[in-house]
């Protein structure tokens, strides 16, 4: 199934549901005790966003899936905003579990309590903030656990892209590679600050570069 | 980049630190440690006093 989601709110009982296309602003909520499984198909991505640059995106409580398949479990191409709390995104192999890459414009990003356990191998992170062209990123990232990527948590700006990224009382273990990792372009820019955050077993912690 | 009040234990290495000019910069009480091949790969500034 694919939709397009034009009006908030919009809450989902519990189902599984097919790869869903945003491009307006949205909230998409399972309520408590409701289990909105997202699956999308083979190397592709459960939530794909492509939206204006004013359009705000809540997802609450929602579990995507890659069922070991999957591409990515977000991709946030375009939009203003993008808030997502109580998230599970698991089993994606080719990707990342949120992939926020917006080529310009500013995007504020909220993740809050929310897992993100993928398939390592695929070079993939729990959360992966990319800012290319002259995209700002600012983002807020609390109350995660990030377990069982390639990266846990990685902000790489690319060409002049820019990001300032707050990591606060989170976990990321057992990734393959590095736990939070970070990465300027050539003439990009990053901030990170990272408070009260475990990162055990892995192979690097904390990596930054740039 | 600044990182204080956190735990980093157990990994391969624990800090991976390669920014030029060093802008890794430490707060309050990190516990960094019993990493398997080093704990610290390169040093990082000293501490911030915040305000």
């Amino acid at each position: 199934m694919t939709a397009d989601l034009a009006r908030p709110p919009q809450t989902i009982d519990s189902a599984g549901f097919g790869p869903i296309n945003i491009t307006k602003s949205v909230t998409i909520t399972s309520p408590n005790g409701v289990e909105a499984g997202i699956v999308p198909v083979a190397s592709g991505d459960a939530i794909d966003i492509n939206a204006g640059p004013n359009d705000a995106i809540v997802l609450r409580g929602l579990t995507l899936n890659g069922s070991g398949v999957g591409g990515n479990g977000v991709v946030f191409n375009s939009g203003g905003s993008l808030t997502g709390t109580n998230c599970t995104a698991q089993n994606f192999t080719d990707g990342s579990g949120i992939l926020i890459g917006p080529t310009s414009g500013t995007v504020d990003v909220v993740i809050i309590k929310s897992i993100t356990a993928n398939v390592a191998g695929g070079l993939g992170a729990g959360i992966r903030l990319v800012a290319s062209g002259d995209a700002i990123i600012n983002a807020v990232i609390d109350h995660v656990v990030a377990t069982g990527n390639d990266y846990g948590i990685a902000a790489d700006p690319n060409s002049s892209g820019l990001t300032a990224v707050a990591i606060s009382n989170s976990v990321a273990s057992n990734n393959l590679i590095t736990g939070i990792a970070g990465s300027s372009g050539i003439s990009g820019g990053l901030g990170v600050s990272i408070d009260n955050v475990t990162a055990s077993g892995n192979s690097f912690g904390i990596a930054m570069a740039g | 980049m600044l990182l204080g009040r956190s735990i980093i234990t157990g990994n391969g290495t624990g800090i991976d630190n390669a920014t030029s000019p060093n802008s890794f910069f430490t707060y309050k009480d990190n516990r960094i440690t019993g990493n398997i091949k080093t704990d610290i790969d390169c040093p990082m500034n000293a501490t911030v006093a915040l305000q």
